[in-house]
C-alpha cells in the first residue's frame, strides 16, 4: 500500500486519478493547489506525486522546487505543454518523470509503478559486476536477462546484442550501420532497415511509451544511443 | 556506283586511272597544240617538217665554219690534227644524213664531205676571221663627246669582246683646259667571206639527229588526228573519274557520316600554303633543266607528282565541303574567332567595368574626360582672360559636383538598404543640402512606415501563434477529464449494446480532439517558423532507414508492403533530424491511414542535379479528386466526407516543417497514385 499524492486544480481529473489508482492499490491523497499539495506532503508520508504544472497561484515547477528541498520522493509532472522546452525544465528542477495531457490512464498507472518501483524496491542498491544498468533498465550479461523497473522484458538475441551494445557505451549514438556490423557480424547490406526494426521492437519492450522514448533514444539521421532522459 | 563510292579499292584503282588520263591527256593537248601551231592541220604538217630542216641545217653552220678553220690550220701546218679526224668522222657519210660545201666568193669549192641527192638545202654567206692582229692606239680628245663617239665606231667596227679601253682626263695648269686621253686595245682579223651550203640528204641513211628528229615528226604528224581523239576521250575519262573521286571523298565503308581524315582536319589555308611552296619548289627545279630530253622527263615528274597531289587537294576539299569544315577549319578561322572573342571580352569587361562603378567613379572619370576636352579647346581657341575665366569656372563646379555625388551617393546607399529590408538603418541628413536633405526625409518617412508594418506583422503571428497554442492547451485541461471519464464510462456495466456503441463513438472522437489540438498547435508554429531549426549535416540514408524501420510493423499490419531504396552513396542534406523525422512520421502515419490494404509503398532517395530527392509514393484507399496543391492547405482530406480519422493538418505540417529547413515539398496525384517529393540541396 503506497500513498499516492495528486495535485491539479482541475477537481474532475483528480477524481478519476483516484478512481484509477485506488483500483491499483494505491492510497490516494488529493490537493487542488501547490500550497495545499505542500502541506499534505509535510504531513502525511507520500510515497509519490502526481503534479500539474498550470495551476494557479504556486504553479507545478513552483511548487516541485519547494517540495525538493527536503524530499526525495518521486514525482511525476503532468503537463499541457508538449513542448520540449517545458519537459526539460521539469527534469532539470528535479521531476523524476512527466505525463503530457490528455493523458492515457494505463500510461499514468505504468509510469507510477515504474517510479515506486524504482524509488522503494531497488533504491538505487548495489550494482553488481557485469551487470549495467540506465536509468530502470538493468542488463544482466551473465545470466543474460534485461529487467526495466525490476520487472523482466523478454529480448530476443538479436535484441539482447543490440541493447548491450548501446548500453556498453551510454550516451554513444551508434549508426546503423555500425550496430549491424557489431552484432550480426557482417556487412551491412545497403537499403536494409533491419535495425530500424529491431530497435523499435526493443523500445516497445522496455519503454512505457515507444514513441516518447526515456531510454533508447533515436537521434535521426544519426543512429541511436542509450542514456537516462533523467540526468 | 552508289555502294562502290566508299570502298577503298575503288578509290585507289580510280586515283592511279585519273593520274595516268590526266598524263595521257596533257600530253595529247600539248601535242595537239604543237601540231596546230605549226599547221600541221592545214598543210598535213609539210611547213613543220620545213621548219625542223631548216633548224637541223642552221644549227650546223657554226660547226661546219670551226670544221674549215680547223681544215686551214691543218693544211697550214701540214699535218692531220686529232680535232679535224673528229670533225672528218662526224660529217662522214654514215654518220651523218648532213653534208656541205663551202665555196668562196668566185664559186670554187674550199670544203665539202661529200655531196649526194637532197631533200633540202640552205646557203648562208659566212664571214671568216684569220690572223690576229693586236692594235694598240692612244688618242687625244678636245671633249668628252668625241671621245665616246669615236669608241662607238670601234665597237661598232670590231665589235664588243675585242675592243678593251681605258680613259683619263688631263687638266692643263696654266690654260686650265681640260683634255681626254684614250687609250683602245682592239684586233684586226684578215677577214673572208664564203658560202657555206648545207643540205639534208633524200635517202636519211646515217642514223644521227637529223634521222631522229624527222622519225619522231613524222610520228607526230601522221598521228595528228589520233591526238585529237585521245585527248578528247581521255579528258572525258578524266573528268569522270575527278567526278566519281569528289563524290566518294569523305565517305567510309560502314560509315553513314561523312568521315574525316587526319588529312582533313589539318586546316585548309595551312594546306594549300603547303602546297604553294611545293609548287614553288617545282619551278624553281625547273631552272635547272638544260636539254630537251630532260625537260621531258621534268615534265612527266611533274606530271605524275603533281596530278596526285591536286587530286588529294580537291578530294579533302570535298570532304570539308560534305561535312561543313571548310570555313571553320582554318587557321585564319581560328584566328579571328580567337580574336572576336578577346574583343566581346574586352567589350564586356568594359560594360561591366562602367557598370559597376560606384557613382563617385562614374561622376569623376566623366568630368575629368570633358574637363580635359574643354581645356584643350580652350588652350587652342581662347584667350588669357577666358583661360582664367574657365578656370575658376571649373573650380566651383567642382566643388558643386563634389557635394552633389555624395549626397547622391549617401541616399542610394540608404534607399538600397532600405530596399533590402534594413528598415533600423536611418540615413544620415547632416551636411546635406537643400532637395537632397527633403529627398533623404522622405525616404526615411517611408521606412519608418515600413518599419511600423514589419514589426506589426510580426507582433500579430506571434500573437496568432501564441493564442492558438494558449487556447489548445486550455483544451487539454478538459479533454483529459473527457478521455478519463470516457475510460471509466467502458468499465462500468453499461445497460445496453447501444450504450456501449455511444461510448465508443466518444472515446473515437476525444482521441481525434486530441489529436487535432496538437496538429493545430504544430502546424501554427510550423507555418510561423517559430520552431528552433537546428541544420545540420544529416544522411538521408541513415534516416529514411530509421523512420522506416519504425513504420515496418504498422504496415505490416495493414498489409502494406514498404519498399525501401536508399541512394548508392551517402547523401549528405542540411537538415533538422528531428524535423524531418516529423515530416515523415506525418507521412507515413497517412500512408498508414489512406493506403489500400495489400499494395506496396515506395520510399526512395535519390540524387539529383546536386539535390537529394526523397520520393514516397502509395495507391490511395479513396478517389483522390482534388490535386496535391490542394491537398497541402489546411484541413484538407482526400475524403471530402470527413468521416475517417486525422485532422487534415500532416499534410500542411509537412510542408511547413520541410520549408522551414529549405526544403521543397511537392505533391503529385495521379489518379489513385499519391505521390510525395521532398528535396534538399546536398551538403
Amino acid at each position: 500500500m503506497y500513498n499516492v499524492l495528486v495535485c491539479d486544480d482541475d477537481r474532475d481529473i483528480v477524481a478519476a486519478l483516484k478512481i484509477y489508482l485506488s483500483s491499483g492499490d494505491y492510497q490516494v491523497f488529493e490537493a487542488y493547489d501547490g500550497a495545499g499539495a505542500l502541506a499534505v506532503a509535510a504531513k502525511e508520508d507520500i510515497h509519490l506525486v502526481l503534479l500539474d504544472v498550470m495551476m494557479p497561484g504556486m504553479d507545478g515547477i513552483e511548487t516541485l522546487t519547494k517540495l525538493r528541498e527536503h524530499s526525495n520522493i518521486p514525482v511525476i509532472l503532468l503537463t499541457a505543454k508538449s513542448e520540449d522546452t517545458d519537459k526539460i525544465l521539469g527534469l532539470n528542477v528535479g521531476a523524476d518523470d512527466y505525463i503530457t495531457k490528455p493523458f492515457n490512464p494505463v500510461e499514468v498507472l505504468a509510469r507510477v509503478k515504474s517510479q515506486l518501483r524504482r524509488y522503494l524496491q531497488l533504491g538505487g542498491g548495489a550494482v553488481q559486476p557485469k551487470v549495467l544498468r540506465i536509468g530502470g533498465v538493468e542488463l544482466d550479461d551473465a545470466a543474460k536477462t534485461v529487467t526495466v523497473d525490476g520487472a523482466p522484458a523478454s529480448l530476443t538475441p538479436r535484441e539482447y546484442d543490440i541493447l548491450r551494445l548501446l548500453m556498453q557505451h551510454p550516451g554513444t549514438v551508434f549508426s546503423p550501420k555500425e550496430i549491424y556490423r557489431t552484432v550480426w557480424q557482417e556487412a551491412p547490406f545497403g537499403s536494409d532497415n533491419a535495425v530500424a526494426v529491431h530497435v523499435r521492437h526493443i523500445r516497445e519492450k522496455i519503454e512505457i511509451n515507444p514513441a516518447e522514448p526515456r531510454y533508447l533514444k533515436v537521434v535521426w539521421g544519426k543512429g541511436y544511443k542509450m542514456e537516462d532522459a533523467k540526468k | 556506283m552508289k555502294q562502290l563510292l566508299p570502298k577503298f579499292w575503288a578509290k585507289f584503282v580510280a586515283g592511279l586511272l585519273f593520274v595516268v588520263m590526266t598524263a595521257l591527256c596533257l600530253a595529247a593537248v600539248t601535242g595537239v597544240a604543237v601540231l596546230a601551231d605549226g599547221g600541221a592541220y592545214a598543210d598535213g604538217g609539210a611547213r613543220m617538217r620545213e621548219n625542223a630542216l631548216f633548224s637541223q641545217v642552221y644549227q650546223n653552220v657554226d660547226i661546219v665554219a670551226d670544221y674549215y678553220g680547223v681544215y686551214q690550220s691543218a693544211q697550214e701546218l701540214g699535218e692531220k690534227t686529232e680535232t679535224l679526224s673528229y670533225y672528218e668522222s662526224r660529217f662522214a657519210k654514215e654518220n651523218s644524213n648532213y653534208f656541205f660545201t663551202i665555196t668562196d666568193a668566185d664559186g670554187n669549192v674550199l670544203l665539202s664531205n661529200y655531196t649526194d641527192a637532197y631533200q633540202y638545202s640552205d646557203a648562208t654567206a659566212y664571214a671568216l676571221h684569220r690572223n690576229p692582229q693586236p692594235r694598240r692606239e692612244t688618242k687625244t680628245f678636245s671633249s668628252e663627246e668625241a671621245m665616246s663617239e669615236y669608241l662607238e665606231s670601234l665597237y661598232e667596227q670590231y665589235g664588243d669582246r675585242d675592243v678593251s679601253a681605258s680613259s683619263g682626263s688631263i687638266v692643263n695648269e696654266q690654260t686650265g683646259e681640260e683634255t681626254f686621253e684614250l687609250q683602245v686595245q682592239y684586233t684586226v682579223y684578215d677577214s673572208e667571206t664564203v658560202t657555206i651550203t648545207g643540205y639534208v640528204r633524200s635517202n636519211l641513211e646515217a642514223k644521227d639527229e637529223i634521222y631522229y628528229n624527222l622519225f619522231w615528226l613524222d610520228k607526230l604528224i601522221s598521228a595528228r588526228n589520233w591526238l585529237i581523239v585521245i585527248g578528247a576521250s581521255s579528258l572525258v575519262l578524266t573528268v569522270a573519274l575527278l567526278v566519281f573521286l569528289l563524290s566518294s571523298a569523305g565517305h567510309k565503308e560502314g560509315e553513314e557520316e561523312i568521315h574525316l581524315t587526319w588529312f582533313d582536319r589539318i586546316p585548309l589555308d595551312l594546306l594549300l600554303f603547303i602546297w604553294i611552296c611545293l609548287g614553288g619548289i617545282t619551278v624553281a627545279m625547273g631552272d635547272v633543266v638544260y636539254s630537251q630530253t630532260e625537260a621531258i622527263v621534268f615534265a612527266l615528274m611533274v606530271v605524275l607528282c603533281w596530278v596526285p597531289l591536286i587530286l588529294v587537294l580537291l578530294m579533302s576539299f570535298a570532304s570539308r565541303v560534305k561535312a561543313g569544315t571548310v570555313f571553320k577549319n582554318n587557321v585564319l578561322y581560328w584566328l579571328l574567332t580567337k580574336i572576336k572573342k578577346f574583343l566581346l571580352w574586352l567589350w564586356h569587361g568594359l560594360c561591366y567595368l562602367v557598370r559597376s562603378l560606384p557613382l563617385y567613379w562614374k561622376a569623376g572619370v566623366f568630368w575629368a574626360a570633358l574637363s580635359l576636352l574643354e581645356m584643350m579647346f580652350v588652350l587652342v581657341s581662347g584667350s588669357g582672360e577666358t583661360l582664367t575665366f574657365w578656370f575658376f569656372e571649373k573650380l566651383v563646379l567642382t566643388a558643386v559636383l563634389i557635394l552633389i555625388v555624395i549626397n547622391m551617393r549617401r541616399l542610394q546607399e540608404g534607399a538600397k538598404r532600405i530596399a533590402a529590408g534594413e528598415v533600423d538603418y536611418t540615413i544620415d541628413l547632416t551636411h546635406m543640402i537643400g532637395d537632397f536633405k527633403a529627398h533623404g526625409e522622405d525616404l526615411n518617412c517611408i521606412r519608418d512606415g515600413l518599419q511600423t508594418a514589419v514589426d506589426e506583422r510580426v507582433k500579430s503571428e506571434r500573437m496568432k501563434a501564441e493564442l492558438i497554442t494558449n487556447v489548445s492547451h486550455d483544451i487539454k485541461t478538459p479533454l483529459t477529464s473527457i478521455v478519463n471519464y470516457v475510460d471509466l464510462l467502458k468499465k462500468e456495466e453499461l445497460g445496453s449494446d447501444t450504450a456501449r456503441e455511444y461510448v465508443a463513438v466518444l472515446e473515437r472522437q476525444a482521441q481525434r480532439l486530441k489529436k487535432l489540438t496538437e496538429d493545430v498547435v504544430e502546424a501554427s508554429k510550423a507555418s510561423t517558423g517559430s520552431i528552433p531549426v537546428n541544420l545540420e549535416r544529416t544522411d538521408l540514408n541513415v534516416l529514411l532507414s530509421q523512420a522506416a524501420g519504425e513504420f515496418t510493423d504498422r504496415f505490416a499490419e495493414q498489409k502494406l508492403e514498404l519498399r525501401f531504396s536508399a541512394s548508392q552513396e551517402q547523401t549528405y542534406v542540411m537538415a533538422d533530424g528531428r524535423l524531418l523525422w516529423r515530416v515523415f512520421s506525418n507521412l507515413m502515419s497517412n500512408v498508414g491511414k489512406y493506403a489500400l490494404e495489400g499494395t506496396r509503398v515506395y520510399l526512395s532517395i535519390d540524387v539529383q542535379r546536386g539535390r537529394g530527392v526523397i520520393s514516397l509514393k502509395n495507391i490511395s484507399r479513396y478517389p483522390l479528386n482534388v490535386s496535391g496543391e490542394e491537398l497541402m492547405e489546411r484541413f484538407v482530406r482526400g475524403d471530402k466526407s470527413r468521416t475517417s480519422e486525422g485532422s487534415g493538418l500532416g499534410l500542411s505540417i509537412a510542408r511547413s516543417l520541410t520549408e522551414l529547413q529549405g526544403g521543397v515539398f511537392d505533391i503529385t496525384v495521379d489518379g489513385d497514385l499519391f505521390k510525395v517529393t521532398i528535396s534538399f540541396e546536398t551538403a
